[in-house]
């Protein structure tokens, strides 16, 4: 990755009095990519993506832009187009004025800056709306306006803050699918701020899971789905049934509470994904089996999220199709089983 | 009695109480003031007022009223802008504090705040030796008793007022614009001038009529400050009145300066609402 970088992180530190808000971040994005720095609040992302553009000076550690050293150039100077979690459009200018910004700030000739606005006013279907001012426009034509004005002036870098989180639920699908064809069409190299890891699976190319001011695994949305680096990354990312195997008595693996594991690795932490658990009505015994009973069972349309109560007071995640609603009654009995390839154990240290 | 109706009296009973003291110590003796000021020739006349229109020492009062008030809002805007800013934006726990120590000079009586000013303007007061020293003004020059004396002593009391309402507006400024500005290529001053100042326009506004009409109609400091040359319309408001005893005259001057002052205000009311309008 490193050798096509467009944009280089390397050991980013920012530290506030004593407060650690981002510790060692090494992120390399390439060309045309888009990377998402997916974590809960507090976790550094929204500082790191900060830095980048340059509102908040590193404590420790360089930001690299096409092999340039910016940490000290000023944001004005950076050549990134952000995009506000709450839009930042300019209230006292029309949304023609708002996208022609930068490019006036640009000293871009009159003709070309009326043809690129109306470009992007036809690119983001903003017709008719050009002389409206940001308070006229419903929340998903505000956003549009926010990505056009950082679009229009071909920054090397995107910079997305939670771009979709004021939009509701119908409209932000929608929009992060535009958003994500709009990205590869140009090409853009983006950064990606979210708390929302189903938004970051469904367009990143690359996902880096943060918490508490570290990076805890880098990687494709895949990868961090089905290998996550550590217990963090397997809980956020998904549900995820957790289970801390050791050396049992007869020499197989147990759980910590006292389910018989058959894995392919030893003594570890495995991830068990709910939609790998097969539920049944019969008892079976022997590892990779538990009964236990029904205790949830939620229909969401495409499937069936269940929870069965086990007698150790664990409370099992289990997805399956619809038809499991029928099998299946709360405070009914079942027995959850699985195989040793759904068992993914955490390289963790 | 529907409920509505009901409502509204409840509604009237509660407002009489401060209604009535209204209408009773301000409006009563507003008119009674108007009045008296066309009581010469009595019982209907405009002596009064030809007399301050048509004398050329009264209009230079007038004219140096509005002067001052001129003066001590640029003065306060300039001061008070950078700093209601840096207030405004800074990430401190202080900044409350800081808030708070620049209200100070209201917490100060203006006769006691001006007693002090005297001090530091007279011939051997500190101010003025500093200046002497400089060599830039005359060996026996003193502060005190000097238009710009009074523009300082004056700024120095209302420089709070156009701060809090300053900071006010720009609190309420979401930074990000100015990030998105300076992301968008703007240099920090060009992001401050094409959307913080252009959305503060009217706390700016707001702010420099307040600072103005109190200016034009204080009258502590002009006079103290401003000694013997002190020709304010505050100060001729009080001569006429207690020391020439002419106070159709007094009252005469008083409505004019009233309706600088409401003319003043409703500007401000309107130009308020335009600012409120623009920075939604």
């Amino acid at each position: 990755m490193n050798e096509a970088a467009e944009l280089d992180l390397q050991g980013l530190v920012r530290r506030y009095g004593s407060t650690v808000a981002v510790a060692r971040m090494d992120l390399a994005v390439a060309k045309g990519e888009l990377v998402a720095l997916l974590g809960p609040s507090g976790c550094g992302k929204t500082t790191t993506l900060r830095m980048v553009a340059g509102f908040v000076d590193p404590s420790e550690g360089r930001i690299l832009l096409r092999g340039r050293d910016i940490t000290r150039v000023p944001a004005h100077k950076r050549d990134m187009g952000m995009v506000f979690q709450s839009y930042a459009l300019f209230p006292h200018l029309s949304v023609a004025d708002n996208i022609a910004f930068g490019l006036h700030r640009r000293g871009v000739a009159k003709a070309e800056v009326a043809q690129r606005v109306a470009r992007m006013v036809a690119l983001l279907k903003l017709d008719g709306l050009e002389a409206r001012l940001p308070r006229q426009l419903s929340g998903g034509q505000q956003q549009r306006v926010a990505v056009g004005r950082a679009l229009v002036i071909n920054p090397a870098v995107v910079l997305l803050d939670e771009p979709f989180s004021n939009l509701d639920a119908l409209l932000r699908e929608g929009t992060r699918i535009e958003l994500r064809r709009l990205q590869t069409e140009l090409g853009l190299t983006t950064l990606f701020v979210t708390h929302d890891q189903a938004e970051a699976m469904a367009i990143s190319d690359r996902i880096a899971v943060m918490n508490q001011g570290r990076l805890e695994q880098l990687g494709t949305p895949r990868e961090v789905y089905e290998r996550p680096a550590t217990r963090f990354v397997a809980g956020f990312i998904g549900r995820a049934n957790l289970f801390e195997a050791k050396p049992g008595a007869g020499g197989g693996l147990v759980s910590e509470d006292g389910i018989p594991l058959d894995a392919a690795g030893g003594a570890a932490t495995y991830v068990l994904r709910p939609e790998r658990v097969t539920l049944v009505a019969e008892p079976a015994d022997g590892a990779n089996a538990v009964s236990g009973t029904v205790e949830v069972l939620s229909f969401l349309g495409n499937g069936v999220q269940a929870v069965l109560r086990l007698p150790g007071g664990r409370a099992l995640l289990v997805e399956g199709a619809a038809a499991l609603a029928d099998r299946f009654r709360p405070g009914a009995a079942a027995t959850a089983r699985w195989t040793p390839a759904d068992l993914t154990a955490i390289p963790q240290v | 009695m529907n409920s509505s109706a009901r409502r509204s009296l409840v509604a009237a009973g509660l407002l009489a109480p401060a209604a009535l003291l209204f209408a009773l110590l301000f409006v009563w003796p507003q008119f009674r003031l108007l009045g008296l000021s066309f009581g010469n020739p009595a019982p209907f006349g405009l002596a009064s007022y030809e007399r301050f229109l048509g004398d050329s020492y009264y209009l230079g009062v007038l004219a140096n009223s509005l002067a001052l008030g001129a003066c001590v809002t640029v003065v306060c805007l300039v001061l008070g802008f950078p700093l209601a800013f840096l207030l405004a934006r800074a990430e401190t726990r202080w900044a409350g504090l800081l808030l708070l120590l620049t209200t100070f000079p209201l917490w100060v009586s203006a006769v006691v705040r001006s007693f002090a000013w005297m001090v530091l303007f007279y011939r051997g007061g500190t101010i003025s030796r500093l200046l002497q020293g400089s060599g830039l003004v005359p060996p026996d020059f003193q502060l005190l008793g000097t238009f710009s004396g009074v523009v300082i002593a004056l700024a120095q009391v209302l420089l709070p007022i156009m701060i809090l309402t300053l900071y006010a507006v720009i609190r309420g400024i979401d930074r990000d614009l100015e990030h998105a500005a300076m992301s968008l290529g703007a240099a920090p001053v060009v992001a401050l001038w094409l959307v913080t100042i252009r959305l503060a326009r009217g706390g700016i506004m707001a702010g420099s009529l307040l600072v103005f009409s109190l200016s034009v109609s204080a009258f502590a400091t002009p006079s103290m400050v401003g000694g013997a040359r002190a020709h304010f319309m505050a100060v001729t408001i009080y001569e006429q009145t207690l020391e020439l005893l002419d106070w159709p005259f007094a009252a005469a001057i008083s409505a004019i300066l009233l309706a600088i002052s409401l003319a003043v205000a409703l500007t401000y009311g309107r130009l308020l609402g335009e600012g409120r309008e623009e920075a939604r």
